[in-house]
């Protein structure tokens, strides 16, 4: 009997099993497929946090304390780690005699062991020569005006100057990590890295500095330098950064009085570790409302066929079912949706995971995110067949009230005012968290606990609920009165204007849920779709700021890249070139980049974006810039340490072309917080024409490309005309995507965006075809009334199109501005992601009107499937309802 | 009887349906004319084969042989709802729309949006409805409901209406009111009645009696009854 059922179901309720498994196909791969794309995510974050570090752990000395003990215990606190020994020394000043005399002040000399750059390979860019010997910073090469060759002088602390020959120039990307304070708490006032420093084999540095050992021991450290075996590193950065922590303290520990240890790998996984705080955050905000949605689909499917089940169930009484029988097939029916449901969800999201994010969801670590989306789906099924089959076995002994049309109450919600509350509270949270200060994700760093205020949820998921609510409400309320209804379809319905509107008013509480669940569709499609492109805009302008525009051709004062400026320009795919000076100035003692501008033509090569400026307007601080030759824009540490007023002069020393350091006068003009290429602490921005005129030296040491979007050609074609020049660096957006390393900006959304777009884009045809699909059955039958009574077929299609309309225009109208809200809701409570914050939320136009015509396509073919009805003959119909 | 206006006219009409693959003859060469004003009544047992008959008078349906036409209402497409109106055995009346837009449909599809109210209201009043003018379908007895679906075939005065068992769910007392109704309306506009029932007190009361046994029709000559 349960096989016959069983086949049964499949031929005669083949609508509402496939409805059903539908929804359960789509609620399931957007779980599986998000889980394992977070669980992707977090791995790769994982990873670009370690990537990142030049250095794991710097273990340091005690002078005196025993270095193989220490060795030792670095090998029992972590297995598999490799190390090297490194000596760090404090020199007075280094010295280079030609004509005239270039010397330094305080700087450090680092001896290196055989084969350091085999394990610490990161951090390292020889610009020119060898390691063989001594190697000079760019910036102590630079200071010394000293290059391979060269025989300077080292100052010694309590020893007679030694001379070593350079052999090279490096550009020591990882200065910070390598010269830190080793032992100073965390959160202390972060050090600069030295501006002269000279890196030399081990040896050699053994000969010029145990003997500055002997007498100065508080001047010379030796630091074992750690790498960790990263294969043993669990994925989840969270988890990592405490795995990494507890080996450190386990570390500590064993050599407690005899070394310190700076844990470099802890410190960036910490820093990852908010970042992946907030990507769950994001999944969360962006996914959770399709699930929702896949529930809400397959929910109204199941509900929807009340007056077929009652009519099955009659029947199965009929031939002597009890009710546990009759529940037992119901709960079969449930189990069938759901296998169907279930295993079509893992397939789609196997397929979207290759075809869209490009990886296999078949991963050990994305396995429990493929179980539980199955249980959700099972459990979604079992609620969505079973509860409605209870609901109309315990009904159907009672009366056999048959409501098709119905005069129901107002639900408890319309009489409460739900919507209005849940917008009210949206309001409220949104106003909370857009005051300043407010910070979704709290991961103190350092501290291993961390807390995301889940309480902000509740802004965009009221908002999302509550303005479904509104339509709900406020199309019932349009549809209610049938007269000006019957007024707004005349022009078009013509003859059955006033029956459609009636019937149309009569079933407004289907219809106006059809507009209530395509407005969130499309109120989910196009949150997400604004949201994901304003993230994907300001990570390319976090890109931008660090990697200066879309190409960036970086040489030295003495091969200045500005120099092929003319041939830069004229590069195909090529839209705009700025050549740019990259000096160094001294204000007081404090070294800072100093960047020469033409103001007010920067711009067409890399965006001025009103928020690296503090008053929050890039084209009037560039216009006084411009308009002052002296003016000069200096950051906000800068103005607090110098007490400085607007048109106070400042005096900068800046290098002449007699590379010795000479004051210039500046005037202070406004303060900037970030620009193109500038580091994130303190820097200058001043007219280049000025700086070349008082320094004598004119070079233009960077020159920013903007490009048609052809990143590798303009910069493989850049490389051609400028590669020439000695230590150049031609780098594109790609690249500093990499640099940024564990920021989340960096994490490529794209992926997750095409997921949550499809899958919005199926939910917006599902839920417009399905409110058709459910007035179908009450159609049939007035359909073969009417066409029995004489109607044609072009007095049936009315009743059918005007509805697809009003849920179509009232969905889209009402999801679309919905969607717009929440995006900007998201933003706002979601500042923290971006860094600078955006100035407004970008509308991607092009997938906004995909969307809409994906929507149009769906309900034109929605309504085109039910017209295949209107051209029946009258006897068909008649058949058909017997 | 020469100058008759003849509305329907069948020549050995036949409708066969294949029912598993074997032909089924519901209809069996049938012969018949329907006149202005003439009332008849179709009598048979279940399975005789009165609704297809009424289906094929009506345009609903078209005859496997023999050929139907309608002298003096123009083609089978044309019929309705100008000059034949139709009421069926069940499921008539949309559920969507409340008792006077039911009725109205028929004016509706016509285009007369000038009397439209009027001609609903009275069409309502000849079948003693007019309380129930703003009720749902469903919140009718299956009585109340074939009356409304009757006002709804007066309510254009077509020249031919058709009805399917119009008191099939009507006590006696109000079955007799019913069609007396309908009956004066049809001697009002001159209008012409088929009728299919099982009641024979019905029957009794028409002027004219067709049968139907076995797909087969033939005229029962009577007196008039009044
Ligand atoms: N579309 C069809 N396909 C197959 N058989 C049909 C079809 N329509 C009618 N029949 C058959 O034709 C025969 C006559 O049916 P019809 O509906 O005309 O009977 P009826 O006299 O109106 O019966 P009742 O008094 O029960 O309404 C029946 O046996 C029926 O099964
Ligand atoms: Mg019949």
């Amino acid at each position: 009997m349960i096989f016959t059922w069983m086949k049964g179901l499949v031929r005669t309720r083949f609508g509402r099993l496939a409805g059903a498994s539908a929804g359960i196909t789509l609620t399931v791969a957007l779980v599986a497929a998000m889980g394992v794309f977070m669980v992707e995510s977090n791995a790769s974050m994982t990873a670009r946090a370690v990537q990142a570090v030049p250095v794991d752990w710097q273990v340091q000395m005690v002078p005196g304390s025993d270095q193989v003990a220490v060795k030792t215990a670095i090998a029992d606190a972590a297995g598999n780690a490799k190390t090297a020994l490194v000596g760090y020394a404090d020199v007075a000043g280094l010295e280079f005699k030609t004509d005239s005399v270039q010397s330094t002040g305080a700087g450090k000399v680092v001896g290196l062991p055989d084969g350091y750059r085999d394990t610490f390979s990161k951090g390292f860019r020889l610009l020119t020569g060898t390691y063989d010997g001594a190697v000079l910073l760019q910036q102590t090469a630079a200071n010394l005006h000293a290059g391979p060759g060269d025989t300077i002088a080292v100052h010694r602390i309590g020893l007679a100057d030694a001379s070593v020959t350079v052999t090279g120039v490096v550009d020591l990307v990882s200065a910070d990590t390598l010269f830190q304070a080793v032992g100073v708490p965390p959160g202390a006032t972060p050090q600069a890295p030295p501006d002269n420093a000279v890196l030399m084999p081990l040896g050699q540095w053994q000969g010029l500095f145990d003997p500055q050992a002997q007498n100065r021991p508080d001047t010379v450290r030796m630091q074992w330098h750690v790498a960790l075996d990263h294969g043993a590193l669990v994925q989840d950065p969270q988890a990592a950064y405490q795995d990494v922590t507890h080996q450190g303290h386990n570390l500590e520990a064993r050599v407690a009085g005899s070394a310190l240890l700076a844990n470099n790998l802890a410190a960036s996984l910490d820093s990852a570790r908010s970042d992946a705080l907030y990507a769950r955050v994001l999944f969360l905000f962006l996914g959770a409302p399709g699930i929702v949605l896949g529930i809400l689909l397959t929910v109204a499917v199941t509900a929807s066929g009340g007056d077929r089940r009652r009519r099955d169930q009659s029947l199965l009484r009929l031939r002597g079912a009890s009710l546990p029988t009759i529940m037992r097939f119901a709960t079969l029916e449930a189990l069938l949706t759901a296998a169907i449901g279930v295993a079509g969800g893992l397939v789609l999201a196997a397929l979207l995971s290759s075809l869209v994010l490009g990886h296999s969801i078949l991963t050990a670590a994305g396995l429990p995110w493929l179980v539980g989306a199955a249980i959700l789906g099972l459990v979604v099924a079992l609620c969505a067949v079973l509860v409605p089959a209870a609901h109309t076995a315990r009904t159907l002994s009672v009366a056999n009230a048959r409501q098709v049309v119905g005069r129901r109450s107002k639900p408890l919600w319309q009489r409460l005012y739900v919507d209005v509350a849940l917008l009210v509270i949206a309001g409220l949270i949104y106003w909370k968290t857009a005051a300043s200060g407010y910070q979704i994700v709290l991961a103190p760093e350092g501290v291993a606990a961390t807390a995301v205020d889940y309480t902000a949820f509740l802004a965009p998921i009221s908002l999302w609920v509550g303005a479904a609510l509104l339509a709900l409400r406020l199309s019932e309320l349009a549809l209610s009165r049938p007269a000006p209804l019957s007024r707004a379809i005349g022009p078009v319905a013509s003859a059955v204007a006033i029956p459609v509107a009636a019937s149309v008013s009569r079933q407004r509480g289907r219809i106006a849920a059809g507009v209530a669940l395509t407005a969130l569709a499309f109120g989910f499609a196009s949150s997400t779709a604004i949201f994901n492109t304003t993230y994907q805009g300001q990570a390319r302008v976090d890109a931008e700021l660090t990697n200066g525009a879309d190409v960036t051709v970086t040489g030295t004062t003495a091969d200045p890249a500005g120099d092929k400026l003319g041939e830069l320009a004229s590069l195909p795919g090529v839209q705009g070139a700025q050549a740019m000076q990259h000096r160094f100035a001294y204000v007081g003692t404090d070294l800072q980049d100093l960047y020469g501008i033409d103001p007010q033509s920067i711009g067409s090569a890399t965006s001025m974006a009103n928020a690296y400026f503090a008053n929050g307007n890039a084209a009037a601080t560039l216009a006084k810039l411009a308009a002052e030759p002296s003016a000069v824009l200096v950051s906000d540490e800068t103005v607090t340490d110098y007490q400085l007023k607007l048109g106070d002069t400042i005096n900068l020393r800046l290098q002449g072309s007699d590379h010795q350091y000479h004051p210039v006068a500046f005037t202070f003009a406004g303060v900037v917080r970030e620009f193109p290429t500038a580091p994130r602490d303190s820097f200058i921005i001043a007219n280049a024409d000025y700086v070349a005129q008082q320094t004598g030296v004119s070079a233009r040491e960077v020159v920013l490309l903007r490009t048609n979007g052809d990143l590798s050609g303009v910069k493989a074609a850049a490389q051609t005309v400028a590669g020439g020049l000695a230590g150049v660096r031609i780098t594109s957006l790609d690249d500093a995507t990499h640099i940024i390393g564990s920021s989340l900006t960096a994490v490529d959304l794209g992926g997750l965006t095409r997921l949550e777009l499809t899958f919005a884009v199926l939910t917006v045809a599902g839920a417009t075809g399905l409110v058709l699909a459910l007035g179908l059955a009450d159609r049939r039958r007035s359909f073969a009334i009417l066409s029995a009574l004489g109607a044609r077929a072009s007095q049936l299609a009315p009743f059918i199109w005007v509805e697809g309309a009003m849920v179509f225009v009232g969905g889209a109208v009402f999801g679309m501005a919905t969607g717009t809200l929440i995006a900007q809701v998201l933003v706002t409570e979601l500042q923290g992601v971006f860094d600078p914050p955006p100035e407004a939320i970008t509308l991607p136009w092009p997938y906004l009107l995909t969307a809409l015509g994906v929507g149009l396509l769906a309900t034109a073919g929605a309504v085109a499937q039910s017209l295949q009805d209107v051209r029946k003959t009258p006897a068909q119909r008649m058949k058909e309802l017997q | 009887m020469a100058f008759k206006k003849w509305l329907v006219e069948g020549k050995a009409v036949s409708r066969t349906f294949s029912r598993g693959g074997e032909e089924f003859t519901a209809l069996d060469n049938a012969s018949f004319r329907i006149a202005a004003a003439d009332q008849i009544a179709l009598t048979g047992r279940s399975g005789s084969g009165k609704s297809t008959l009424l289906n094929l008078v009506a345009g609903l349906d078209q005859a496997s042989k023999g050929t139907l036409f309608w002298p003096s209402l123009g083609a089978a497409e044309t019929l309705r709802p100008s000059h034949i109106a139709v009421m069926f055995q069940s499921l008539s009346l949309v559920p969507t729309l409340t008792v006077i837009e039911n009725v109205a449909l028929p004016l509706d599809l016509l285009g007369k949006a000038a009397d439209r109210e009027k001609l609903s209201l009275a069409a309502l009043e000849r079948f003693g409805l007019s309380d129930l003018a703003d009720n749902l379908p469903e919140e009718l007895s299956g009585g109340q409901a074939q009356r409304v679906s009757l006002a709804r075939a007066t309510v254009t005065s077509p020249q031919l209406v058709i009805a399917d068992e119009p008191t099939g769910q009507i006590d006696h007392d109000t079955s007799r009111q019913v069609m007396s109704a309908l009956r004066d309306w049809a001697d009002e506009t001159g209008a012409a009645l088929l009728v299919a029932t099982h009641d024979s007190e019905v029957a009794a009361q028409f002027p004219m009696s067709w049968q139907m046994t076995h797909g087969r029709l033939s005229a029962v000559e009577k007196e008039t009854a009044r």
